[in-house]
């Protein structure tokens, strides 16, 4: 049909002039890039200690060489390599983090929002409670618990965050399963199951596209809460949040320790949430805004 | 004869969209003489409510009012600045919009939604404000104004907020009011009531009436003169009398078919035949043509169709006559 | 509510027993013998089993007793009712900013749509959801405070002040002495911290006053409004804003409510004596009782934050309050 294909096409044209969906792309592809290529472009092993070339500044200041672009730290570890490296951290605990939280968070959502009454309440109850818990908090406590490390902090992550991917989710569930369609596919005694699966996930796909790139966003945050607090990855790995709590020490002397890590959290979040935010517009101008919790 | 209040000549509002041009006013030219009421007949979606906000410079976003005039008091609309066609806006003309329930502002009670307009238009101060406004509120029949004046839209019934949204329109005695479906959300009990308060409302203060809905009865006894409407272009204009005794363009005859009447069988309740559409991209001959049980051959080639006067003060625009 | 509490205290109370690392241990010197480390134990209860503990745990708070933390040897209640203030004072501050930025930033954004104001307004939303408190922080506290000397990065009020406080709201009790040095000094520490909680909650406001307002700008009564030829800022500021700011309290009152138990890492960077530094030393010390007293105050927190919104919401929309 004439119509349909030029829909098709609309939608595509929507997507790539989209300005957001453009920016935020080349910020994730930048970041799959380094974090894949790490290893093999990053100049120096991120933690070669080099006491002699401590606290040197970018390559552009007085003081510094093109041996380190950016500098070295306190311990002469060059950190545009760590930085690089620092990457991989980033990715393992977005990617890992959103994809465990919503394998949790989006079946619950789907469950409480299809079934309703007493599944919904169990569960809604379950998540008001977990979210009651200051999430900040919980997250270090829990790394109390599980101990520090990659893995761990993946964890946490998914741990404190699930419930957000549940929450949204069940909203927008509730939404769909007003719609008729649902009743009819359930007077024509389609099997439950086959119901969330075929007619209920599909539409809620655009949201959770949307939501994934802001909770990759959010589990890079979260890691460099953690370090901050000194409960984040080994001290052998090299992660921008604790860049970011080590080159604290050093703000008068040395900044460019601290704020490069941060550049790249600024925008490495900020890339993903216009990627999220861009995206809405193109699959969905009618989606309504997705509440931060 | 003299000058019309209002006449819009050729008026052509297209909405540019993804999927190509939305024409939902198509070269209208309608008239409007001092204390008349005219009526606008269609279906939903025919462009008729895209006339009216026009007049008032409303058009809603993605919208352009593409070219046309829209003469009042003899001073085109269409080129006043801003802060002009503010001052027009509730005092001159003014309008009533269809479901009362929504068209008033939840969160404010019923007295600052009356003597907004009063204080901005006219300039009295609040007490006196309020005192018109109870007086219009017991003219067009609310019951114990002094104590409704102070309640929340929501804690009155449909026919009151409607002729609160009646006295809100004439509160500054405007010389057109534009009536979009004003009865159509209405009970049936209650739309008799609401038009025969618009009509004796429009004599008692010399007012004009654009009356626009897609309901041929209600027009019968309320309207002068009836312009029908299809996919954003007049297709035939009358006096009342004249156009339901005579229709002559095969949709008016057919809206006058699909009424039911009382003492009608089943059988023979008549629809017309396919659906009106969006007039997306459309071409530029009649748009009636997919949908006429009287098309002729020439009906299908002809690029542009235009009005011929069938009688004195009758014109209609179709090639079989 | 209750059973919100409950949970989140079952909940702390478990955890934290799963947790490795005893407390107890880090108290004593290393040459303590099993002796010793049973004695501790047993004074503070924690050799008995995890129902008991719990039961002689609610009790005590049943009477207001959150019992003493085991690092710092005070009462639990007591450290936290000296930290609070700050860390609420931060909060308020942060909130009324942010609500304040918020909703002027957004609903000029909508009138002027599309234009450079606009766009500006969600750069600044987008850029405000992106860079999270602490790092608001850190970039305030590297612009302003050591690149250039604009304002104070550190503590509570000038350290050569003393302010004999009354309700602990620093800004507060200075007005009450009118000592307008000190609450001028106050004013001028609480500036970048609330700024840096304000930010991404600015960013927030700004979004759902943005989505609201469109929402409302589409139904009948703004039409109406215009329709009676009043002025599009009247339009927008009386009719619009009010109706839009219905769903625009509920979400900031809920975010205060986080932001509460939030405050951990900028209390951290700006040497902000509240709660949320203390609730993290306690973790790390592994100080149960202060750590179940500090969860079950924010949690209590929480949840009338979340009743007196609903009420708000109640009083708000006529519909509800009018019937």
């Amino acid at each position: 049909m004439a119509g349909r294909k030029k829909e098709r096409f609309v939608q595509i044209k929507r997507f790539l002039t989209n300005g957001k969906v453009l920016f935020g792309s080349i910020v994730l592809l930048l970041l799959v890039f380094t974090s894949i290529t790490a290893p093999f472009i990053a100049p120096h092993d991120p933690n070669e200690q080099d006491i002699t070339a401590t606290k040197r500044p970018p390559f552009w200041m007085g003081g510094g060489d093109s041996n380190h672009i950016l500098g070295t730290d306190s311990l002469g570890r060059d950190v545009f390599s760590r930085l690089l490296y620092g990457s991989r951290v980033a990715m393992f605990v977005a990617v890992v983090g959103t994809f465990f939280a919503g394998l949790i968070g989006v079946p619950l959502a789907l469950l409480a929002g299809f079934y309703r009454g007493a599944v919904d309440n169990l569960i809604s109850r379950f998540v008001d409670i977990w979210i009651s818990f200051p999430p900040i908090l919980l997250s270090i406590v829990l790394m109390a618990v599980l101990g520090t490390g990659l893995t761990k902090v993946a964890l946490a992550i998914i741990l404190v965050d699930w419930t957000r991917f549940c929450r949204v989710i069940r909203g927008e569930v509730f939404n769909i399963t007003e719609k008729d369609f649902i009743l009819a596919a359930k007077a024509i005694a389609l099997s439950n199951l086959r119901i969330i699966v075929k007619e209920v996930f599909p539409n809620i796909v655009p949201l959770l596209i949307v939501l994934v790139t802001l909770e990759m966003g959010i589990a890079i945050i979260v890691e460099a809460i953690l370090s901050f607090v000194g409960l984040s990855v080994e001290a052998s790995i090299p992660a921008w949040g604790q860049m970011i709590a080590l080159g604290r020490l050093y703000i008068h002397q040395a900044w460019w320790i601290m704020v490069f890590p941060m550049m790249c959290i600024i925008i490495s979040v900020f890339g993903l949430n216009l990627l999220g935010d861009g995206l809405r517009e193109v699959l969905d101008p009618r989606l309504k805004v997705i509440e931060m919790k | 004869m003299n000058d019309p209040l209002l006449s819009i000549k050729n008026l052509k509002v297209f909405f540019h969209l993804d999927i190509g041009i939305l024409k939902a006013v198509n070269g209208v030219s309608l008239d409007v003489q001092k204390g008349q009421i005219v009526g606008l007949v269609g279906e939903s979606g025919g462009g008729k409510s895209m006339i009216g906000l026009s007049i008032l410079r409303l058009v809603p976003e993605g919208g352009k009012i593409a070219s046309g005039k829209i003469l009042f008091e003899g001073k085109n609309l269409l080129n006043l600045s801003e802060d002009e066609i503010r001052i027009i806006r509730g005092s001159y003309i003014s309008m009533i919009l269809q479901d009362p329930l929504t068209s008033l502002n939840p969160a404010f009670r019923i007295r600052s939604q009356i003597i907004d307009v009063l204080r901005l238009h006219k300039g009295y101060d609040k007490k006196e404000s309020e005192l018109i406004a109870i007086e219009m509120l017991h003219n067009v029949g609310i019951p114990d104004p002094e104590k409704n004046i102070r309640k929340f839209p929501h804690q009155l019934s449909g026919g009151m907020r409607q002729r609160v949204v009646i006295v809100i329109a004439f509160s500054c005695n405007p010389k057109l009011i534009i009536a979009d479906e004003p009865t159509t959300a209405l009970d049936v009990t209650i739309q008799a009531q609401i038009l025969r308060l618009l009509k004796n409302l429009s004599i008692e203060y010399q007012t004009s009436v654009l009356f626009i809905t897609h309901d041929l009865g209600v027009v019968a006894n309320l309207c002068d003169r009836v312009a029908v409407i299809y996919a954003g272009e007049i297709v035939e204009i009358a006096q009342t009398r004249e156009l339901f005794m005579n229709p002559r363009h095969p949709y008016t005859k057919a809206l006058f078919q699909s009424i039911p009447r009382h003492d009608m069988k089943q059988e023979q309740f008549y629809s017309i035949e396919g659906i009106t559409g969006t007039p997306i991209d459309w071409p530029e001959r009649c748009k009636f043509y997919p949908r006429c049980s009287e098309k002729l051959e020439t009906c299908k080639h002809t690029n542009f169709v235009d009005f011929v006067t069938y009688s004195p003060d009758h014109l209609v625009r179709c090639l079989k006559y | 509510m209750v059973t919100t509490l409950f949970g989140v205290s079952i909940i702390a109370f478990v955890i934290l027993r799963v947790i490795p690392g005893n407390p107890i241990v880090m108290m004593l010197p290393p040459q303590a013998t099993q002796q010793d480390i049973l004695e501790l134990k047993a004074q503070y209860g924690l050799d008995k089993p995890i129902l008991v503990q719990y039961g002689i745990w609610l009790m005590n708070v049943a009477q207001g007793d959150f019992g003493v933390s085991i690092h710092m040897k005070q009462d639990v209640m007591e450290l936290i009712m000296e930290r609070l203030p700050a860390t609420l004072e931060l909060v308020l501050a942060a909130t009324a900013i942010a609500l304040i930025l918020g909703i002027f930033i957004g609903t000029l954004s909508i009138m002027k749509k599309g234009t450079f104001v606009d766009k500006l307004g969600s750069l600044l939303a987008i850029l405000g959801l992106s860079i999270p408190d602490f790092l608001w922080g850190l970039l305030f506290i590297i612009f302003l405070g050591v690149f250039w000397h604009v304002l104070p990065i550190s503590g509570r009020i000038a350290s050569t002040y003393t302010l004999k406080t009354i309700t602990g709201f620093f800004l507060v009790d200075s007005l009450l002495k009118v000592d307008f040095k000190g609450f001028y000094s106050a004013f001028l520490h609480l500036i970048l911290p609330a700024f840096s909680l304000a930010l991404p909650l600015t960013a927030i406001v700004i979004r759902v006053i943005k989505s609201s307002l469109l929402e409302v700008v589409k139904e009948d009564y703004i039409l109406l409004a215009r329709v009676k030829g009043l002025s599009e800022r009247v339009v927008i500021f009386l009719h619009a804003l009010r109706n839009a700011l219905i769903p625009t309290t509920t979400i900031v009152g809920v975010q205060f409510g986080f932001m509460m138990g939030g405050t951990v890492l900028v209390e951290i960077i700006y040497s902000w004596p509240g709660l949320g530094k203390m609730a993290v030393t306690a973790i790390i010390t592994r100080d149960l009782p202060l750590i179940q007293g500090v969860v079950l105050v924010l949690a209590f927190i929480f949840v009338i934050v979340n009743l007196i919104v609903d009420l708000l919401y109640t009083f708000m929309n006529p519909k509800i309050r009018y019937g």
